[in-house]
């Protein structure tokens, strides 16, 4: 997206220095036009590319390199490059694919750790695929590969690339960043202008091989990356680009066990964010779908398909990204097992949340906004299937009930409800009930904190993500917005 | 970004923890001189700010500062920049100014100080827009920096703002975005002015206009005054804090070496619950001779209010929360007809709706002064000031962990998802390092971690590092004191 940016600035100089001041300054009436009657937006709010990053909800993770073939999991970069081997090319459009069968919508890819191997020909280092050991090693490109691949099965991509460099004897120095850290990053433009998401881990110096020089060096991660030009830059190339962690775009959830908190504001740190924080960086949870380390090993198992529901209830569904580590083995690939368990998630995704029952609800509000020019308020924009169309009550509408009703009873699990949050997130206490005739209500979940919505919210009303229940037969779902920073915005209700 | 801990440190010299710096200059902004700066104008990050997009232009100009509040020691110059804080802005909304003198970022800390006013309370921003010779086709209108200000900004008078700011090599900043309010405005009912008299950029973190927060008597926080070796009350050699029953804690604040009158001692931190019963003491030399004075900072607004009732209690709002002589009377109200024997404070109550927070706490000795920056006489007199931290959190508390490479566990190996615990207990833990890694230790961050991390030059929350290299560890009871985050140290097995 291309902004334009007025400077609106007066020169004194050109002006020439006013002969008389004004006492202080005269306040004027400046207003912008707001036919449509839209509500004022509560900052923060997210930028475009942080919307389409949050869109993308869950994706996979791709740690494939040097540690696959030493069994480490942070290599020192003192291995001959010699030792990457693969049995035969990486096949990264066998890892999406099988990515996308569980239901991801795009993946990143690790093209460099910590150990500085880097997974294309790189011109910044001979420490990459040109000096692999065998041929397969040698004709490895990831970010090209993996790029063509993701573009074919119209999924999304990017890739990690690790500041931290053991291997590289510049580490530490601003020459490293400037000739070796930056020209990397601008090298993975080269593969694709449309990646939506660089990869920066909050890993930052300490014990290496660096160049042979050994020993620890320690930077100031919050300057030596020389990040806000660096982000300008890529930016300028890839305009959908989130940077994440170090380039401050999209926050770590602050664990890589696969939970956010049921309280999460997409600002501030860790599993809750900050309700007061003043920039909007979404929570991102980076877990393993595998029992083990972050990369292949020989005895890792993929967790049970509870274990992966639960992760993606207690991410996807507490206003937070999941993406989801799946290693390639020796040979470039998936195992077939992962393949498999991964086919069996994307199943249970569809049989779980693939159907919304609220599409055929009549719902209603007890406030609505009033309409504008071109767009209106009311409660059937949260059924209509449309992100960009949503519910609004009036400006003093803080406390709204939302009432979703059928003819028929139907048998539910879950309740999602997803804000508008491009005018910022607002909802601080909610609470949902259910009821079998349209009059009487029942809390259901009141043992989780509802508090936070956010991008989107799912709520179990057996209160768990261990068990999926029988559900609960009902006629009616009613939310009701209890607190909020404004009036609440809500662009979607599923239920399921 | 800055880190929490080169904030605390800025916000430390800033109290005057540190010695004297004699500043240097990079760049200056003057609105009374035409070449003063360059242009001026508003400015906004949001993407779809209106102001942005051209649909409003904004409102600013060059005016007099005759008629704004003025403030006690300092004058400001007779031109000041004013603009409009729009609510149609976002949360980093500001005045921009394009400076004649661009300067250079470094890895070390530089500090821009913003002479404003306002009329509003709230955070103050600093954005910084510039370019850097790696990147030459960025052009030079790339943000480099947003900083909130170290230190409060007051409403209704003129203050020095105070940012700290650092960056990569041979990045330079052009121009400066000053943001008068950095909240969202969805609840602002009307636009509000605001004024900026003049910038300064150099290398001394200490405010231009010296109104300190937490006054004290001859001199300031910064270079305390030194009393007589000899004088009357010297030294002042511990202070202990009691909760209830508890165990007292005890600080040693001796004065015997330096013999300066205030000591700055807020890294260290007493724990208290809402509703509690404090008791403290203080031992010092001569103390027939000495008064004890006990204020808390509850609205963290930079002073100590301490107004009485007539007959000798704390007023509603008062900060002095006890003492032990003054006109005749203690904090009680009891009528005393002479100092006793020795300085006796009063127990007091933490009141029980206070906020979970860190609060600013002042010891002082000194003779029949209520005053919380001293008597006239207390140089002469020997008495002494000392600023501790207190800690106010419910008893029941919640311990979380940032999981890298391992997790850190409860006793019974359970998850610490929000884990609740009991403030002031030992607090059992097992590191589970992920495959490949072993335990290396923790580190204990405590106290209140859901807000600003500084107020009011304050930290809010503290750190303690613990190395080990078992997996299981008992944090040691003071160290659970508010909520707890654990960081754990893991280290790789090949390492």
């Amino acid at each position: 997206m291309t902004i334009n940016i007025p400077r609106l600035l007066i020169s004194l100089a050109a002006l020439g220095a006013p002969a008389l001041l004004p006492a202080q300054i005269a306040l004027v009436d400046e207003r912008p036009a707001n036919p449509d009657n839209e509500p004022a937006p509560v900052f923060p709010v997210p930028t475009e590319r942080q919307m389409l990053w949050n869109e993308t909800e869950f994706y996979g993770f791709f740690h494939f390199g040097m540690n696959t073939f030493t069994g480490l999991e942070w290599g020192g970069g003192d291995t001959d490059p010699s030792v990457f081997t693969p049995s035969s090319v990486p096949d990264p459009r066998q890892w999406l694919e099988a990515i996308k069968a569980a239901g991801m919508k795009g993946g990143i890819a690790v093209v460099k750790h910590h150990d500085g191997f880097c997974l294309w020909p790189t011109a910044t280092t001979d420490y990459n695929v040109s000096r692999a050991g065998n041929d397969a090693g040698k004709a490895t490109n990831i970010p090209r590969d993996f790029g063509q691949a993701a573009r074919d099965l119209g999924m999304k991509y990017g890739f990690y690339i690790s500041p931290w460099d053991r291997n590289n004897i510049h580490y530490g120095d601003s020459s490293y960043v400037s000739e070796v850290f930056v020209k990397q990053c601008e090298e993975m433009i080269e593969y694709g202008p449309d990646q939506f998401e660089m990869w920066f881990d909050g890993a930052n110096g300490g014990d290496g091989y660096y160049g042979g020089t050994g020993g620890v060096r320690q930077i100031d991660a919050s300057i030596y990356y020389n990040m806000p030009n660096l982000r300008h830059r890529i930016h300028s190339m890839m305009p959908d680009c989130v940077m994440w962690g170090l380039g401050g775009e999209a926050r770590w959830i602050g664990n890589e066990a696969g939970w956010a908190g049921e309280t999460c504001w997409s600002y501030g740190n860790g599993t809750q964010g900050n309700e007061n924080a003043w920039l909007w960086r979404g929570g991102e949870s980076d877990a393993k779908a595998t029992a083990g380390g972050w990369f292949w090993k020989n005895d890792d198992d993929m967790r049970s398909l509870d274990r992966l529901w639960k992760m993606y209830l207690e991410t996807v569904g507490r206003n937070s990204t999941l993406i989801l580590n799946i290693p390639p083995n020796q040979n470039g690939k998936l195992p077939d097992t992962y393949v498999a368990r991964l086919k069996e998630f994307g199943n249970l995704l569809q049989q779980r949340l693939g159907t919304d029952l609220a599409l055929s609800a009549r719902a209603t509000a007890s406030d609505t906004r009033t309409a504008g020019a071109a767009r209106t308020y009311d409660a059937s924009n949260l059924i209509d299937g449309d992100k960009d169309t949503y519910w609004a009550p009036s400006d003093s509408g803080i406390q709204s009930v939302i009432t979703l009703e059928w003819d028929k009873s139907q048998n539910i699990h879950y309740v999602a409800l997803q804000e508008y949050i491009r005018k910022g997130q607002r909802i601080k206490d909610f609470t949902i009930e259910t009821s079998t005739d349209g009059v009487n209500f029942t809390r259901m979940a009141s043992e989780i904190p509802t508090t936070t919505v956010g991008y989107k919210r799912i709520i179990p009303l057996n209160g768990s993500t261990d068990e999926y229940g029988d559900g609960f037969d009902c006629r009616a779902v009613r939310i009701t917005i209890n607190d909020a920073k404004a009036c609440p915005l809500l662009h979607t209700v599923s239920v399921f | 970004m800055k880190s929490l801990s080169s904030a605390i440190l800025a916000a430390a010299a800033i109290a005057g923890a540190s010695p004297a710096i004699i500043a240097r200059d990079y760049t200056t902004v003057d609105f009374g001189n035409a070449s003063g700066y360059k242009s001026i104008g508003v400015y906004d990050t949001w993407e779809r700010s209106p102001f942005r997009i051209g649909t409003l232009k904004g409102n600013y100009a060059i005016v007099s500062s005759e008629g704004l509040p003025t403030t006690d020691g300092y004058t400001a110059p007779a031109t000041v920049l004013g603009a409009q804080r729009s609510r149609f802005g976002s949360n980093t909304f500001g005045a921009r100014i394009d400076l004649t003198d661009p300067f250079m970022l470094t890895p070390e800390m530089k500090y821009v100080h913003v002479v404003m006013q306002r009329p509003v309370k709230g955070r103050v921003m600093l954005i910084g827009i510039g370019g850097s010779s790696y990147f030459p086709s960025n052009g030079n209108d790339v943000e480099q920096f947003w900083e909130t200000s170290l230190n409060n900004v007051k409403p209704g008078e003129w203050c020095d703002a105070v940012f700290a700011v650092k960056g990569f090599h041979n990045s330079s900043v052009s121009s400066l975005v000053v943001v008068p309010e950095c909240e969202s405005p969805h609840m602002l009912a009307a636009d509000f002015p605001f004024y900026i008299a003049g910038i300064t950029v150099n290398d001394s973190p200490v405010p231009l206009i010296l109104k300190e927060n937490y006054p004290v008597a001859a001199g300031s926080r910064r270079e305390p005054a030194a009393i007589a070796a000899d004088a009357p009350l010297c030294p002042t050699s511990q202070i202990s804090f009691r909760t209830g029953d508890a165990e007292a804690t005890t600080y040693d604040v001796s004065q015997a070496a330096d013999h300066l009158l205030y000591r700055q001692e807020t890294a260290r931190c007493f724990t208290a619950m809402p509703g509690q019963e404090v008791s403290i003491a203080v031992d010092c030399a001569n103390p027939s001779m000495a008064d004890a004075y006990v204020y808390v900072d509850w609205n963290a607004d930079g002073q100590f209010d301490y107004s009485l009732y007539d007959n000798g209690t704390p007023a509603d709002g008062s900060e002095i929360v006890a003492y032990s002589y003054a006109e005749n009377r203690d904090s009680r109200g009891n009528f005393l007809t002479s100092r006793p024997a020795a300085p006796s404070l009063p127990s007091f109550r933490i009141p029980a709706d206070t906020r979970p927070g860190v609060y600013r706490m002042r010891i002082k000795i000194d003779s029949n002064s209520t005053d919380p920056a001293g008597s006239d006489d207390i140089i002469s007199a020997g008495g002494s000031m000392t600023d501790l931290m207190l800690n106010i959190h419910p008893g029941d508390i919640t311990v979380d962990d940032h999981q890298l490479n391992g997790e850190v566990l409860s006793a019974e190996g359970a998850k610490l998802n929000k884990m609740p615990a009991k403030m002031g207990r030992d607090l059992p833990i097992i590191l589970a390092p992920e495959k490949g890694f072993r335990p290396g230790g923790v580190t204990v961050r405590y106290g209140h971690l859901s807000g600003d991390s500084i107020v009011m030059e304050n930290p809010q929350y503290f750190e303690k590092e613990f190395i080990f290299d078992s997996d299981r560890f008992t944090i040691p009871a003071q160290y659970v004191a508010g909520d707890i985050l654990l960081m754990g140290r893991m280290i790789e097995q090949s390492r």
